[in-house]
């Protein structure tokens, strides 16, 4: 690992608009120290894989409060594996109801921080997940 | 002797400024004299500017008020039936939730669509999806209301020539198209045109439907979601960080 800031892509996949809580989240990281890249709304898993390639991101972190999260993130696993992405921490919030935080642990996502995580949780966990 | 005067409408100690959500300074206590210098006891008679006393001079005595459960789900079929089981157990409208994938218009075969199909709604591609969502229904005994906003010239078209389709008189209808698009840029993010050429399309989907004269109300703003999305400035946190860069998005024209 370089001694560059750690690299973090923030992304809104599917079609919901509630970025109040990626955005908050930002700038929590932005405020630990790190780099931060917003993909923005409605993003497909898609641009998101491209994004994290072309940033060359240490973790890409996902907000979703529709419900289409597990679909979303089975997308997204099968493209960050493709593209050899699957050494980097991938991480979820949003309205995740506790029963679905084995299935998204299982498809690889490290981190499931549902709605009302502690900001100091989310920073902690990526300073000691990322190596 | 000393008698102590009870401490009635005197504040032991100064309470601290409270200010209300419109910047207006709230006394801690309210007397005749600002009764007065508020421009006195309003003596409006319900169904009278300025409507202190209710909108319709008889109120709920006449008519009780609309019982309307956001509902919408999955697909028409599914919600159709959604919507008979709730007419069964009393409620007197209906208030159609779409999904997000209708909401943005998309189609629910277009890429951007993946995942969201039938999620906090139901999916609307087609007006044979209105005329299967609304099927038994009687529209001109029950108030629809319609919770769109981006694809609401869409949504609000659809509803009314499947109205007509099945033989309704427009005139009869009766409902509320939510249409408050600035909810969405602040608030909820399913818009689909810049600002000002989606608050031109406002009146301008008003205007779709002037045969329903007065019995459909075009616009409903939606001031909660309007107040309570954003704790933080959203921009503020862009420019001391080290340049995030947006994704460009792209948004296709049709569907």
């Amino acid at each position: 690992m370089s001694d560059r800031p750690i690299r973090v892509l923030v992304a809104k996949p599917g079609l919901d608009g509630h970025d109040v809580g990626a955005k908050v989240v930002a700038r929590a990281l932005v405020d630990a120290g790190f780099e931060v890249i917003y993909s923005g709304l409605h993003q497909t898993p898609e641009t998101i894989a491209n994004a994290a390639q072309e940033e060359d991101v240490d973790v890409i972190g996902l907000s979703v409060l529709s419900g289409s999260h597990i679909p979303l993130c089975t997308r997204l696993r099968d493209l960050l594996n493709e593209k050899g992405l699957d050494d980097r921490l991938w991480m979820i919030g949003g309205n995740i109801p506790e029963s679905d935080r084995a299935p998204l642990m299982e498809l690889g996502y490290k981190g499931v921080f549902p709605t009302s995580s502690s900001l100091d949780d989310i920073v902690e966990f990526i300073r000691e997940n990322v190596a | 002797m000393t008698v102590q005067k009870p401490n009635i409408g005197v504040d032991p100690a100064p309470a601290k400024k409270v200010v209300n959500e419109s910047g207006i300074e709230i006394k801690t206590l309210y007397t005749r004299e600002d009764v007065i210098a508020s421009g006195g006891i309003d003596e409006s008679l319900p169904g009278e500017a300025p409507f202190t006393r209710g909108i319709h001079k008889e109120m709920y005595r006449k008519r009780p008020w609309t019982m309307r459960q956001y509902t919408g789900f999955s697909n028409a079929a599914d919600t159709n039936e959604r919507f008979h089981y709730l007419i069964a157990n009393g409620q007197t409208g209906l208030n159609v939730a779409f999904d997000l994938v209708s909401q943005c218009g998309y189609d629910s075969d277009s890429p951007e669509a993946f995942g969201e199909v039938g999620r906090v709604g139901m999916a609307i591609d087609t007006l044979k999806d209105f005329e299967i969502a609304f099927d038994g229904i009687d529209l001109d005994k029950i108030t629809v209301s319609l919770t769109i906003n981006g694809s609401a010239a869409i949504m609000i078209a659809m509803y009314l020539a499947m109205a007509e389709k099945r033989g309704f008189d427009v005139k009869n209808l009766r409902g509320t198209a939510q249409n408050d698009i600035l909810k969405e840029f602040i608030g909820r993010g399913t818009w689909i045109f810049p600002v000002e050429a989606s608050v031109k399309l406002v009146p301008t989907r008003s205007n779709i439907a002037p045969r329903t004269r007065r019995n459909i109300r075009r616009s409903a703003f939606a001031a909660i979601t309007s107040a309570n999305p954003a704790p933080t400035r959203p921009r503020r946190w862009v420019s001391p960080s080290p340049s995030p860069r947006p994704i460009p998005t792209r948004r296709s024209s049709a569907g």
